[in-house]
């Protein structure tokens, strides 16, 4: 007699059959993005349904985004295999939630500055010495 | 993928749906250990919904048994939660 789950397929074997193997780092980075994502939403004002759900989409799409990168840059730069770092990095993206805009502004304005003083280098450049 | 696997993550995608619904409710002022005790709870249901994907989990009986009690509690105590947290769970104004 066949074992029970010798005709089943496992969940796993079917979504790498369907998404490839990139399926589980991919769904440990999800999966990790919205556990991290879950504790902003928990505290910030009370929102609808469907803000919380854009909000969710954004951190998750912006963790699918960046951990890879993220990753990798700790793998060459601390030694850190990227395969163990993945889940961490990504349910830090989560748990920043809303906080990288004030990071985003801050490079920002770092960038503005820079620009504005290379280019106020350059107009000293070509007004030459002044006496 | 048996029939006990797909109830797994219907009842999964319920307690999830709950979570999130409650989550969307609380806000700075909500008590921190009902805070930490439902994003405890959401972090749960999100690990068991990928923990068949992830460690090749399958459920049994006693695991859906649970699962489905917890989505009922929910499910009954959905309607204390319609604008906002019960007023209990919300810090008192000093």
């Amino acid at each position: 007699m066949a074992e029970p789950s010798a005709s089943s397929i496992s969940i796993t074997a079917l979504a790498i059959a369907v998404l490839g193997p990139m399926a589980g780092p991919y769904a440990l980075i999800v999966f990790a993005a919205l556990a991290g994502a879950l504790w902003p939403l928990s505290t910030m004002p009370t929102v609808t349904r469907m803000q919380g759900a854009a909000f969710l989409l954004r951190v998750v799409t912006g963790a699918v985004v960046l951990t890879g990168s993220a990753a990798y840059w700790i793998e060459t730069t601390y030694r850190v295999p990227a395969v163990e770092s993945v889940a961490l990095v990504a349910f830090g993206i989560g748990a920043m939630g809303n906080g990288w805009r004030p990071v985003l502004a801050g490079l920002r304005g770092a960038l503005v500055n820079l620009v504005s003083r290379l280019g106020g280098q350059r107009g000293d450049q070509r007004r030459g010495p002044t006496q | 993928m048996t029939a006990l696997m797909v109830l797994h993550e219907l009842l999964c995608g319920v307690l999830l749906w709950s979570c999130f619904c409650r989550a969307t409710r609380t806000n700075a002022q909500t008590s921190p250990p009902i805070l930490l005790s439902f994003w405890l709870l959401s972090v749960s249901a999100l690990f068991a919904t990928f923990a068949p994907l992830l460690i090749s989990w399958e459920p049994d009986a006693v695991s859906l048994l649970l699962l489905a009690s917890i989505a009922l509690v929910q499910t009954v105590t959905a309607r204390y939660w319609q604008q906002s947290p019960p007023a209990a769970f919300q810090r008192k104004e000093p």
